[in-house]
């Protein structure tokens, strides 16, 4: 019985065949492997995945610096995403608003449930105004909200005529789609519509990006941009991690995007690139390897000889820098396994790192990826729309023809393909090797059975699978924040993950777990005489 | 006027009532516990446990999405029940339901009882607690689900003798001594909820889910034939209170004290405890006055001590009162749910409290958010901060010490060994606030001695003596 059957095994009927199609165990000469993703979850199975309202308020709109952000609703999911993330970021220069230690709650009770709510937002709209004038407001709606049939959309067209500030409604209501990946794509639609190209800020610098699904966990965008910055790289804004409205109303004169977290920001990317004709580049700043390779293929896009020698000269001057440490860390840690279940690209970035490290992943997933996160875009025409992503709106955006700008012609771009990938993502899975598994949608039980069957050095995944992991045994690493501790990208972050995971697997303590008492034989005699 | 702004609550001071919900059925023993809404909520609801109990925390979802909201969620509830059943083999099961499942007007007991229909003979019992999200906060939760499990148990009315231990939220350890504490005055007890292992667990060989430890049903229905019910609740609505359903419903003698902190509160317990047949022993009698002797050590320090009380009503006020009894002032006792009772509760103690220092003004905020305290907090000079680690943002912009002493504490480790009860537990606060005042001097004695007796003084002309 392979470890795929033996996590089945536990399956009564129903769930076995539900769950079969989103296990997989990697076998030697198996074209094409698929598995099923973004679909309902199981009830009652102890799921990892969040809702439609943390995926739009707690991942993409949450990080906005100056943005006040308004959850509308009863108090819990305003709390609960409040500072929960360890988005970091500081406050512009000049400008003193900073809301992201802020929590905004309508505090909906009882009677505004029964009465309706959308009074009492804008009398919180207008409190807000009073206290803190920002120059956006932006609501996201919990559960309720849609079902008594508050109107935010209008609310926040109310709100830009009297105040004459930015303000975007956000029907997020936690029940839609099947997991937060639905929020995502509701706060990229609210973006794109809103917020970018409503700027004129144009770039310094001959070469500007932007880096999108990078939310600035522990500080790893910084790691990024002051690597980009030293080749001469501008970063207009990330998106959006230590991002504010301001910058993100310019970010379609960057000449670049640079997509980190596929699933969490695709819809941007490919928009942008219809409606402004920019690229987009799957880049992954996790790992000094993978790092090296996104510069080098940043510069291969931007063909131009002094980038890629200033983009040599960066790489080698960072690799003599942490040489010497990661060779330390690689001699510690070579031969580990482990297991992630990260974001929405970072269980593939981070087996790079591991490799780096000379580890090897041997379980990875997702909570809330779709097909083409694990098995490439080029599989998107296959996937057949149900009927909740039917009920996330797709919006359809058109070649602006004022601000559309492609950096290179058709025919160049096609050209330039054969040297990178542009525009585009392989998915994980093609860097995976026979035996690994492959999980959608991790649950609680599924991870108790990983640990025991495939028993990884190490596993990387929340706070919510931390402690039984421990409790198990197993070292565990929190990789949506970090434990506190990051960044983990680039180069200087390579040396912190490296520092992170020894610490962990080396810690004395686990050579306590098992008493003293346990290792004594249970009868002392003597043999021989002897 | 009302203290806080009425509609946008800034930085909230409170929870939804799922989440305390879910939190005191952790105390049952071989129970999990389903939240019947998307599945968000119970993300969220554990997410936030394990951050403060740093535990693995356990929360089903019956999933809803848009179809169950348009169709009703019975099916997923159903199906919910019945995988949590099978993967898990819990021995009793908590539905709560969330806003969603309450905005649409969820049957739920109906739904629990087809279920029974569908599976005769299944050996689960299933609970419901209604905790709609806007229904109140935590704390409200946590009673609604302790008197939903006190109702729906099977009583078991036959005498026993025992004495029924009810508490609001309380912190595993403190749950550890209050076991401790009854056992060594002699007395058999049934506590609701028993948090005390199975949120403060150990290093074992196979890690299990279903948590062994809390208070079994069995135990539970007991609590109808008891002799004596102690909650430690003023403010605990009488329909949301257990012991006033265990009184009105099985005729269970009952007092409500305040939480045992402090000289008063401890003396109050041990006196309703040695009437019901417990032994003062010499032992209590020593860390009495070891206390007392403690006490007298910190007041001087303490009574700089200008501090903001928040937290759960009962714990406002039990804290509010140890305070007082060692010179903190208490300026500020301020709590984020709607609690009308709480002014009467502490009002009378705060002010008098209040005059012997010369402190002229103090608030009591109920229903209230931390932009409010934060606002008093400047505006009555607080130095001390007593209460969950989400005023850690005040602490750290005011510059204000602050004793993290209440759920949830999420910027550091240990909050399931937090020690607020008994007289141990006091003067754990005791201690810290001493500390903190002391720090406070000898870091800015000779600045603060200078700036106000002597800068400036004729005697010294304009340079002063520096």
């Amino acid at each position: 019985m392979n470890d795929r059957e033996k996590l089945l095994e536990k399956y009564a009927a129903k769930v076995y065949k539900n769950r079969k199609d989103h296990i997989l165990q990697l076998a030697e000469g198996d074209e094409d492997p698929s598995i099923a993703a973004n679909t309902r979850t199981i009830p009652g199975v102890m799921t990892a995945r969040g809702c439609c309202y943390a995926g739009c308020k707690g991942v993409v709109v949450g990080p906005l610096k100056d943005v006040c952000v308004i959850t509308h609703g009863p108090v819990g999911c305003g709390f609960y995403s409040w500072g929960t993330r360890r988005n970091k970021a500081r406050p512009d220069e000049h400008a003193e608003k900073n809301f992201l230690p802020y929590c905004f709650s309508t505090d909906m009770q009882e009677s505004d449930i029964v009465f309706g709510g959308e009074k009492k937002l804008e009398k919180a709209i207008e409190e807000a105004m009073q206290l803190f004038s920002p120059a956006c407001i932006m609501i996201c709606s919990t559960c309720p909200i849609g079902l008594i049939g508050d109107d935010v959309q209008a609310v926040a067209q109310r709100t830009e005529e009297k105040y004459g500030i930015k303000a975007i409604g956000y029907s997020c209501e936690g029940y839609k789609g099947v997991s937060q990946s639905a929020g995502h794509h509701i706060a990229n639609n609210g973006l794109m519509r809103y917020v970018i190209g409503t700027g004129d800020k144009a770039p310094a610098k001959t070469f500007s990006v932007n880096i999108l699904g990078e939310y600035n966990i522990g500080g790893d965008g910084w790691e990024e941009e002051r690597i980009l910055k030293r080749c001469g790289i501008e970063v207009v804004t990330m998106f959006t991690g230590d991002a504010s409205y301001a910058a993100l109303k310019s970010a379609h004169l960057a000449q670049l995007n640079l997509v980190m977290c596929h699933r969490s920001i695709n819809y941007i990317a490919e928009m942008m690139k219809t409606k402004y004709g920019t690229d987009w580049l799957k880049v992954n700043f996790v790992g000094v390897g993978a790092t090296c390779q996104s510069l080098r293929e940043i510069a291969a896009y931007f063909n131009d000889a002094a980038l890629s020698a200033r983009v040599e000269e960066v790489i080698a001057d960072e690799l003599s820098a942490i040489c010497g440490d990661m060779e330390y860390y690689k001699s510690r840690l070579a031969g580990k396994t482990a297991g992630i279940f990260s974001g929405g690209s970072r269980s593939h970035h981070y087996q790079t790192l591991l490799r780096d490290l000379g580890m090897n992943t041997v379980i990875a997933g997702y909570e809330f990826a779709h097909r083409d996160d694990y098995e490439g875009r080029g599989v998107i025409p296959q996937i057949k729309e149900d009927a909740d992503s039917k009920n996330i709106e797709t919006i359809t955006v058109e070649r602006d023809l004022e601000q559309y700008r492609a950096f290179y012609s058709e025919d160049e771009l096609a050209a330039l393909c054969a040297e990178i990938e542009i525009d585009t993502y392989a998915g994980m899975i093609c860097d995976m090797d026979a035996g690994d598994v492959i999980v959608d949608d991790y649950n609680a039980l599924e991870t108790d059975e990983l640990i025991r069957t495939v028993k990884p050095d190490i596993f990387f995944s929340g706070i919510k699978d931390k402690f039984s992991v421990q409790k198990a045994g197993v070292s565990s690493r929190q990789i949506h924040s970090y434990d506190y501790s990051g960044p983990y990208s680039g180069f200087r972050g390579a040396v912190n993950f490296g520092r992170d995971v020894t610490m962990s697997l080396f810690c004395n303590a686990w050579s306590y777990v098992t008493p003293p008492w346990k290792h004594e034989p249970t009868l002392v005699g003597s043999y021989g005489g002897r | 006027m009302s203290e806080n702004l009425v509609n946008l609550n800034v930085n909230p001071c409170k929870m939804c009532m799922p989440m305390g919900a879910a939190t005191a059925l952790y105390g049952i023993r071989g129970c999990m516990s389903i939240l019947h809404g998307s599945q968000g909520c119970a993300t969220y609801i554990r997410r936030h446990m394990a951050t403060h109990f740093n535990e693995p925390i356990d929360i089903a979802s019956s999933s809803l999405t848009e179809q169950g909201t348009v169709f009703g969620g019975e099916a997923n509830l159903l199906k919910g029940i019945s995988n949590l059943i099978k993967l898990y083999r819990p021995e009793v099961i908590g539905v709560c339901t969330t806003c969603l499942a309450e905005t649409i007007g969820e049957d739920v007991g109906a739904i629990i009882g087809k279920f029974h229909e569908q599976n005769p003979g299944l050996d689960v019992k299933i609970i419901r607690v209604a905790s709609p999200g806007y229904g109140g906060t935590q704390n409200e939760g946590f009673f609604a689900a302790l008197r939903a499990v006190a109702g729906q148990v099977e009583p078991d009315r036959e005498p026993n003798g025992k004495i029924n231990i009810v508490t609001p939220m309380v912190s595993p350890a403190d749950m550890r001594w209050l076991k401790a504490f009854l056992g060594g005055m002699g007395l058999d007890a049934i506590f609701l909820p028993d948090l005390s292992d199975n949120l403060d667990g150990v290093t074992e060989k196979t890690y299990q889910r279903l948590k062994t430890g809390g208070t079994s049903l069995g135990e539970i229905s007991k609590m109808a034939g008891a002799k004596l019910t102690v909650e430690f609740s003023e403010h605990a609505k009488p329909d949301e209170s257990p012991a006033v359903f265990l009184h009105e419903t099985y005729g269970v003698p009952f007092v409500r004290l305040p939480l045992p902190m402090g000289v008063r509160g401890m003396d109050s317990f041990v006196e309703v405890l040695r009437r019901h047949g417990g032994t003062v022993s010499h032992d209590l009698i020593k860390e009495r006055g070891r206390y007392l002797d403690a006490m007298v050590d910190g007041h001087k320090y303490c009574a700089k001590a200008r501090a903001a009380v928040f937290g759960d009503p009962d714990f406002v006020t039990a804290a509010v009162r140890l305070c007082c009894e060692n010179g903190i002032v208490p300026v500020i006792a301020a709590t984020g749910s709607v609690c009308p009772t709480l002014k009467a509760a502490v009002r009378e103690e705060m002010d008098a409290c209040a005059e012997i220092s010369f402190v002229e003004n103090t608030r009591i905020l109920e229903d209230c958010d931390f932009d409010a305290i934060e606002k008093y907090c400047a505006e009555l000079g607080v130095n001390l901060l007593i209460g969950s680690s989400d005023s850690r943002r005040i602490s750290r912009k005011l510059g204000i010490p602050l004793i993290r002493c209440a759920f949830p504490i999420h910027d550091h480790v240990g909050g399931q060994r937090v020690r607020t009860l008994g007289f141990e537990g006091s003067l754990n606060i005791l201690d810290q606030a001493a500390n903190a005042m002391l720090d406070r001097t000898e870091a800015r004695f000779r600045g603060d001695l200078y700036d106000r007796f002597y800068k400036g003084d004729a005697a010294f002309g304009e340079e002063g003596i520096g």
